[in-house]
């Protein structure tokens, strides 16, 4: 490759190929009409909706999920001794809802922690660790037999595992997002490695009609 | 004679460290650099906080952190959080190894340490010392400073490079 008209021909050849390549991509979206950008999140084909328990929030007042709430909610399910991805996922919650408000005409969206783990995490504990990351959220939690019959309607398993010789158990759970309707039920997922910027976007998309 | 055993006790010591460099070479802290390190302030209640930082290896072998302690924590674990069957768990490292001329990222949902019990409810601000380990010689004395953070958390990693 040391010859110069060589090396011209080459980069002409592969420029010409790129070319092509990004006006046949322009054409085939221009004919086919794809969507500039695809979500991320992933939209049920129909809602479905949550089971019908009574759970209790972080003030200690019961939430019948049979009963429609009237507004959009991002539920997070998690564990208050969790170190790394429920305050991490939290805080970014927190920053998401903030970036919402500030978007005219997006609509608010409750952000809802549901704790796996009652034996640890009593009303008053969720009521404060919540509050840490933003003064609206929603701390939501009941009998690990309630637990238990959400996680499994929601398609999101979740393990307590063994506590180690100090007490101190780590709980295993999805990091995913639900997106749940007025209506009490599910109507997108979004799995992580989560960004605040693309939640942002595609919950504004996804709750305004 | 006086002369001959000082030649002798210098080339004896000489030995004796290149012996110990050898030998030591992969427990050495010296080469590691350590960059960003923090603690994020645990929320009310939580009494498990993570820390995370940068450790940059500008030697050519693989170096390894073996432990970690402090006054401000009973107890220092190297742990990774993990995709597994039942979702998000935590695995137990029992040490850390940084490749050769490489970084290694400690990081929100990656691999961290767990700080347990620990010693006073510490706030956003404060500054918490940390030794890290490499072997029983030698150690990388840190300074964490505790950070409250919101909008930075997320997958928003800040990668620099070098």
């Amino acid at each position: 490759m040391r010859n110069p008209v060589l090396i011209f021909a080459t980069v002409l050849a592969a420029g010409s190929l790129a070319l092509g390549l990004w006006s046949w991509q322009q054409w085939t979206q221009t004919v086919a009409k794809v969507p500039a950008k695809e979500l991320s999140a992933t939209v049920l084909p129909s809602p479905r909706p949550l089971p019908e328990i009574i759970l209790s929030n972080h003030n200690g007042e019961a939430v019948d999920l049979g009963i429609a709430s009237s507004r959009w909610g991002l539920w997070f399910l998690g564990f208050t001794h969790c170190p790394d991805v429920c305050p991490n996922t939290l805080g970014m919650l927190a920053a998401v809802r903030k970036g919402l408000n500030a978007i005219d005409g997006a609509k608010k969206i409750d952000m809802v922690f549901v704790s796996v783990d009652p034996a640890r995490d009593s009303t008053e504990k969720l009521k404060s660790y919540v509050q840490y990351f933003d003064s609206e959220m929603i701390g939501l939690t009941g009998s690990q037999q309630d637990i238990d019959t959400l996680t499994q309607s929601l398609y999101l398993p979740y393990q307590l595992d063994e506590p180690d010789e100090n007490g101190h158990y780590n709980v295993e759970h999805s990091g995913a997002l639900v997106l749940v309707n007025p209506d009490n039920a599910v109507h997108a997922y979004f799995t992580p490695p989560h960004s605040a910027q693309t939640l942002i976007t595609e919950l504004k998309q996804l709750t305004t009609p | 004679m006086i002369k001959q055993s000082l030649n002798l006790i210098v080339l004896m010591s000489l030995i004796a460290l290149i012996g110990c460099t050898n030998k030591d070479a992969e427990s050495d802290c010296s080469q590691l650099v350590v960059e960003n390190s923090w603690i994020r302030e645990a929320p009310p209640g939580s009494t498990v906080l993570a820390g995370y930082l940068l450790i940059k290896n500008t030697s050519n072998n693989s170096l390894k952190i073996t432990s970690a302690s402090s006054q401000a924590f009973g107890r220092i674990e190297f742990h990774q959080t993990t995709q597994g069957s039942n979702g998000m768990k935590m695995q137990l490292l029992p040490e850390l190894e940084i490749a050769a001329n490489s970084t290694l990222h400690l990081q929100p949902g990656g691999k961290h340490m767990m700080l347990f019990e620990p010693a006073a409810e510490y706030k956003n601000g404060e500054k918490l010392n940390i030794d890290l380990r490499c072997g029983s010689i030698n150690s990388i004395k840190t300074e964490f400073p505790v950070k409250k953070t919101m909008e930075n958390s997320g997958t928003t990693h800040h990668h620099h490079q070098h």
